[in-house]
């Protein structure tokens, strides 16, 4: 019994921290139509943030970290990513894919490449019945889920949101209604890139941080957003948890290197029978460059 | 100064040392204030360092010069910087007391990012271009492998550092200077059967090292009466550990046997504390090495583990060392490899002043049943002659809160079966 409600909570816990990676990736994806390789690096930025901040009270670090990775997009758009936009899908790809290599060199630069850990703010246990489990793995994950249920209600239930959507559905069609199309850009994929930052320094008390941390995360992500439906913002985070489901049950039966190789295998099985996914992005493409 | 140096690639000699082209230089109150900056001998250290010199019979024409290869960067830079320290802070003490044959050794570094690859092409140009008379690295086994054919084929003397070893190098020109799965599994798995009980769950990280050294451990299992009631396995690089953690919970071993290593071991100890399988559970092998202990967060503490080399062993060369390094890189538990990088340098003089020549072939031949002097032993350790791998006194140790490693057990030398058939 008490096994199985440790699988579940687990099951909670990776699905809500992968569900927001996925929504920061498909809202960067649905807006600038750029598939963003750095996206698991800026994770990575997060958790390091999170290292070097070590001595200030957690929520402050917190808070600066979120900031730090607000202006951290918009410098990487403003001076990177307009710079391609029009020069095609490929491109971009290629650029994002530099920008991930560069954070992961220089924090290897800044830090080395030795394992570094925190301690999580919050070392209780919080009792169900016979199990225990982190106190701290269940306040993030409800925080989570709370942040995610309100950036969908932001993008779903109010004007700015029906700008943002008006935006991701035809960006010309919106610049000639007064939406500007460069702002949307600039906010968008500043805000996704807080919302990484946000993930990689809330799981960071979890795991060990080192540069390369954010790939192991990025082919999850990427099969969330994949699997949704196409232009959706809450498409990816029900892709998380689909991912995340999948991947549990998985787990539960074969050891995890077998769990690994088939949850990809499935996925991408799922994404040659459903190609809507790959399909819109590649058409997307083909109109960018045209 | 020599890491950053080495970093990039750079030649790295020791011109800087005053006075060490001489045969056996006196170490003088100069020597020690000079090398305050760097690193601190003390007179008793290097005392030792003198007698071990005094035998050195010829002085040659030129330096001997040693190719370095570690994978400075990639997934286990941890391990490979470990090495690299060590290694430079014995190249130190070397070159102060006179280096090999009354010459400075001269050293090429080159990171090989733990790429099979990248070692065999970095080896053939150090071999061919640099013309080094040794090479020392590699950390996985994989490098070990390329690294072997390269120096075998070219007949090129080749030392490893790091532990591990399952199987023999058979006809091939390398010195073994880690501890193998037999040293670090047969004095183990008793000592905890005794202590906790004979369920056994073995975990690792899924590639070739982790499963041949649990392959290892399970011959004493099934030795000791115990029984390995499962097996786990996660691609190194896997950051979350939840579902290995609850299969564990749920199993309730008396002992989990892991072979996780790398940034792996620090994630896996701290999920395990934080979902509370840890401290409860007894844990050992090698995912217990001090290299990790830093980042654990005491996850680790009161655990026992086997070892060769502990910060506990009380002597004066150990005492130096210990100084040297701390002064040199700072507190926390000193890496295994790293001290091992630190006397290898001993052997490889010893060796080559045994051989008279810098010829390979006879320097390789008098790595076999040399012995030298090391801060693991007030008596001398010796390269075992058939399998050319340093024999060890290993000693198990209970982990204390703030990483040292006490030893609670000496266990002596362990019969392995390392042979040449």
């Amino acid at each position: 019994m008490s096994a199985w409600l440790q699988v579940l909570l687990d099951f909670i816990w990776v699905s809500a921290s992968l569900g927001l990676v996925a929504f920061s990736l498909g809202l960067i994806l649905g807006e600038l139509k750029i598939v963003n390789i750095a996206q698991g690096d800026l994770m990575m930025v997060g958790a390091y943030s999170m290292y070097a901040l070590r001595d200030l009270p957690f929520l402050v670090a917190l808070l600066i970290t979120v900031v730090f990775g607000f202006v951290l997009g918009l410098v990487l758009e403003r001076g990177i990513l307009r710079w391609v936009y029009d020069k095609g899908f490929m491109t971009t790809l290629l650029a994002s894919w530099g920008v991930g290599t560069v954070l992961e060199q220089g924090v290897a630069a800044i830090f080395t490449v030795s394992q570094k850990g925190i301690d999580p703010p919050l070392t209780g246990q919080v009792t169900i019945g016979d199990l225990s489990y982190p106190t701290y793995r269940v306040v993030v994950a409800l925080g989570i889920v709370g942040l995610l249920i309100g950036l969908l209600l932001l993008v779903y239930r109010t004007s700015l949101g029906l700008r943002l959507r008006a935006s991701i559905d035809n960006v010309e069609m919106a610049g000639v209604l007064g939406i500007s199309p460069q702002r949307m850009f600039a906010m968008v994929f500043a805000a996704a890139t807080a919302l990484a930052v946000l993930a990689g320094a809330l799981i960071a008390p979890t795991i060990a941080i080192n540069p390369t941390l954010g790939l192991s995360f990025l082919a999850p992500a990427f099969f969330a957003v994949l699997i949704a439906k196409q232009g959706s913002l809450a498409g990816p985070v029900a892709g998380a948890i689909a991912v995340e489901f999948v991947f549990t049950l998985l787990q539960a039966w074969l050891n995890v290197t077998v769990a690994e190789s088939t949850l990809f295998g499935l996925l991408a099985l799922f994404v040659v029978l459903k190609p809507q996914g790959i399909s819109w992005t590649w058409k997307t493409a083909r109109k960018e460059t045209s | 100064m020599d890491l950053e140096d080495s970093k990039k690639g750079n030649v790295m000699t020791e011109s800087k040392n005053s006075g060490g082209n001489s045969l056996m230089p006196p170490l003088t109150r100069r020597t020690v204030v000079r090398g305050a900056g760097g690193m601190a001998i003390s007179l008793a250290g290097a005392s030792a360092l003198g007698s071990l010199f005094a035998r050195s019979a010829w002085a040659a024409d030129r330096s001997f010069k040693i190719g370095f290869v570690a994978p400075l960067t990639g997934p286990v830079a941890p391990e490979g910087l470990s090495m690299q320290n060590g290694f430079n802070l014995g190249l130190e003490a070397l070159n102060a007391a006179g280096g090999i044959a009354g010459k400075k050794v001269e050293v090429v570094t080159q990171d090989t990012k733990a790429d099979p690859a990248v070692v065999a092409t970095v080896v053939k140009k150090f071999i061919q271009e640099e013309k080094v008379d040794m090479i020392v690295g590699t950390i996985t086994n994989d490098e070990e492998d390329a690294a072997a054919k390269v120096c075998t084929a070219a007949g090129v003397p080749l030392a490893f550092i790091e532990a591990g070893f399952w199987h023999s190098f058979c006809n091939s020109t390398c010195v073994l200077f880690g501890e193998n799965s037999y040293d670090l599994c047969a004095p183990l798995v008793p000592f905890m059967a005794e202590k906790f009980g004979k369920k056994f769950l073995l975990i690792g990280s899924d590639f070739s090292f982790p499963h041949a050294y649990l392959g290892v451990a399970k011959k004493y299992i099934a030795a000791a009466g115990g029984t390995v009631i499962d097996e786990l396995y996660a691609p190194l690089g896997t950051p979350d550990w939840s579902s290995s953690i609850a299969k564990i919970k749920a199993a309730k071993p008396d002992v989990i046997f892991s072979g996780v290593v790398g940034g792996d071991a620090i994630g896996f100890a701290k999920q395990a504390l934080s979902l509370g399988l840890l401290p409860g559970a007894h844990i050992t092998g090698v995912m217990l090495q001090p290299e990790f202990y830093p980042a654990m967060g005491g996850a680790i503490d009161g655990q026992f583990d086997c070892v060769r080399y502990s910060e506990g062993i009380n002597n004066p060369d150990n005492d130096q060392f210990k100084a040297a390094y701390k002064k040199k890189y700072g507190e926390g538990p000193i890496p295994l490899v790293g001290s091992t990088a630190y006397y290898a340098m001993r052997f490889i003089k010893a060796a080559v002043e045994k051989a008279g020549s810098y010829d390979k072939k006879k320097v390789f031949e008098a790595f076999k049943g040399i012995e030298a002097m090391t801060p693991l032993s007030d008596k001398p350790l010796k390269i075992d002659p058939t399998n050319v791998n340093v024999g060890y006194p290993m000693y198990i140790c209970q982990i204390q809160p703030g990483g040292l490693y006490k030893i609670v057990q000496e266990v002596g030398f362990v019969k392995n079966e390392l042979a040449c058939g």
